[in-house]
């Protein structure tokens, strides 16, 4: 097995005196890409933040390749953690080329100059996000999907061996984002690095993710999607009866039944599968053992107490409002 | 390609500096041939070596200084409108003076002739209000926001002076009131002995921080991930912006938006927000804009000199227009 490229012992994080997570050991290896997920408030941007500098632990211990974080100045931090940050670089004039070209900081000298080795790396972080086209586009007048991928350039240029990114598919809509996560994946692969990133995107972390570093108000779990998905973390972790994790194939399903009225659905299967979507957004429970059957004989034609429909929508509106 | 650009504009930038440098030397109440420069006839040269040269030079080194403490100042607080006349770092170097020249009658008075108190009494009172605002600044947000409290505090300056001025003396009441009267010509070599040395320490400061100052423009938390030292850093910048800000207005008298409008025409003209060329570039471009300015002044015929502040904002105010419309 590979050694570990971050580790740490017995972490508290938080704020002041507030502990808002404690007693964490966690263990990353190269290649990960790691996905934080849980409720808000339980700790996650803490965790970001702590591991890359911006606030002190309250106790334990961090270690990089082995070697405790203890001591370690800005700068060499600098060389270990990248950050993407949800907060928005807005410079006026900045072209995408200078974005990525901050990543170099830690490494240039007193006036910033870049070598030849600098904009070599700064071209292979572009070539890595498929930005290689907008490297003379102002950073300002590019897409939120292409920014956010410049400002993972700019990490990448930075050249360390782990990048965190707290919440990088917020405000980006859904393609961008799955672009993103895809992203991430295929990255963490090719270039070695160890990326940490937080979200909300259970769906996307649950198919992309190595591991899952699952938060709750009562403590954290670690571990590969479906192990936490089989041993029923997952629900505990998000304990509400709004909603729960269809057992299957871990999607998240809404719970939203309202009235007394329980149905059985029977007939085709694509058919059925829909007509059931839509009688458990109208809050109908489902259940193969009830009286009352809805018969999905083809797309357009649905059965259901001797009269026949020829859409979803009109068993619907007769179900709701006819009986 | 956009190198290539910024080499041009900066010779170009040079050249009119020079220019405009010979043409307020010789422009003026009295105009003087352009063989006056070097002619030895004692009228001219006494002119040009004890009035005009002097007044040149405070106009290169106060257009500078202000235009670089402006844009130290934009990037500090992160907001295009800061500036050291509307924070109000102008109105505490002025609360500095006021209490110094009309409660100061004690102090010794090499003090006071030198010029060495007044920049001191300047540059503290600067130092305070610019600390003041900065920590103001943590706690609220919007740029409009950070403006009216800097206004505030430079208000609270202003009627503190106002105060001083009827519980003083009438000997150290003109005294300040002259002062107010400030103006470029103001600045005798005597003067200037004091304050070029302190403006070029805040130079050396300003420069010496190009590379974390653009770190600054990511915001705090990139710029200590890139590992930067933020705290280190707004040091500095307080240091030299009370240096550059506080050494000039304590000779030459609050010069209103010059600094907040030159880091603007800067980054327009050289596209770019790399203070490796604004930093050069406000300083040129300070310096040619406040002589023109100077000049201005000089255009009403029979020897009457407008104020210099009134020009600046008849230039500057329009510009600072412009970028609240562009940021809206």
């Amino acid at each position: 097995m590979e050694n570990p490229i971050l580790h740490t012992e017995n972490l508290t994080i938080g704020y002041g005196r507030r502990a808002v997570q404690s007693s964490l050991c966690l263990t990353a290896y190269p290649r990960d890409l790691i996905c934080l997920t849980g409720t808000n408030g339980t700790g996650k941007s803490t965790l970001l933040r702590t591991l890359a500098g911006l606030q002190r632990p309250l106790s334990g211990t961090i270690a990089i390749k082995g070697e405790p974080l203890h001591g370690i100045n800005k700068k060499e931090r600098a060389k270990l953690f990248s950050l993407v940050l949800t907060e928005r670089i807005d410079i006026d004039n900045l072209t995408v080329h200078d974005l990525v070209a901050y990543g170099r900081f830690p490494y240039t000298g007193w006036g910033g100059g870049l070598s030849c080795e600098d904009e070599k790396i700064i071209d292979t972080a572009l070539a890595h996000v498929n930005l290689t086209h907008k490297k003379h586009c102002m950073a300002n007048e590019i897409s939120d999907g292409e920014k956010q991928r410049a400002v993972i350039a700019k990490a990448l240029a930075q050249d360390t061996p782990i990048v965190l990114l707290d919440e990088p598919t917020a405000h980006l809509d859904l393609p961008n984002r799955i672009e993103i996560m895809l992203l991430l994946r295929r990255l963490s692969v090719n270039t070695g690095k160890t990326f940490i990133l937080s979200t909300h995107e259970l769906d996307l972390a649950l198919q992309t993710a190595d591991k899952i570093w699952l938060f709750s108000g009562s403590g954290m779990e670690c571990g590969i999607p479906e192990d936490l998905m089989l041993s029923g973390k997952f629900q505990q972790a998000f304990g509400s009866d709004k909603f729960l994790f269809d057992e299957e194939d871990g999607h998240c399903k809404v719970n939203h039944i309202m009235g007394d009225l329980t149905v059985n659905v029977t007939g085709e299967r694509l058919p059925s599968v829909w007509l059931s979507r839509a009688l458990n957004r109208c809050g109908i429970n489902i259940d193969a053992g009830a009286e009352t059957t809805i018969t999905a004989a083809s797309p357009d034609r649905f059965e259901y107490r001797g009269k026949t429909f020829g859409s979803i929508e009109s068993v619907i509106r007769h179900i709701l409002y006819n009986t | 390609m956009g190198r290539h650009r910024s080499t041009i504009l900066f010779i170009l930038l040079a050249l009119t500096t020079a220019l405009l440098f010979f043409a307020d030397v010789l422009f003026g109440s009295v105009r003087l041939p352009l063989d006056a420069i070097f002619s030895d006839e004692a009228k001219y040269h006494e002119i040009i070596y004890n009035f005009r040269l002097p007044k040149a030079i405070t106009a290169v080194v106060t257009g500078a200084a202000i235009s670089v403490a402006g844009l130290l100042m934009q990037t500090l607080f992160r907001n295009p409108l800061a500036g050291p006349y509307v924070l109000g770092v102008s109105s505490g170097a002025s609360l500095g003076v006021a209490l110094f020249l009309m409660g100061g009658a004690l102090l010794p008075a090499a003090l006071t002739e030198s010029g060495w108190g007044l920049i001191i009494s300047a540059t503290t009172g600067a130092t305070l209000i610019l600390i003041v605002v900065l920590a103001a600044s943590f706690r609220i947000r919007g740029s409009a926001a950070l403006l009216i409290v800097g206004m505030m505090f430079g208000q609270i300056a202003g009627s503190l002076v106002t105060i001083l001025q009827n519980a003083s003396d009438p000997d150290s009441l003109k005294l300040f009131v002259v002062w107010t009267f400030g103006s470029l010509s103001a600045v005798s070599w005597k003067y200037m002995m004091v304050m070029i040395p302190i403006t070029v320490i805040g130079f050396a400061a300003a420069f010496s921080i190009q590379k974390p100052l653009n770190g600054l423009l990511l915001g705090e938390n990139y710029a200590q991930g890139l590992g930067i030292s933020v705290v280190r850093t707004r040091i500095v910048i307080i240091i030299a912006v009370a240096l550059l800000a506080g050494a000039t207005t304590a000779f030459t008298g609050p010069i209103a938006f010059i600094g907040i409008a030159v880091p603007h025409i800067v980054r327009g003209l050289f596209r770019t927000s790399d203070h490796r060329v604004t930093l050069y570039g406000s300083s040129l471009c300070g310096a040619s804009l406040l002589l023109l300015c100077d000049m201005a002044t000089q255009l009403p015929a029979d020897g009457y000199v407008l104020p210099v502040n009134a020009i600046s904002s008849l230039v500057g105010a329009p510009i600072i227009l412009w970028i609240i419309f562009k940021h809206r």
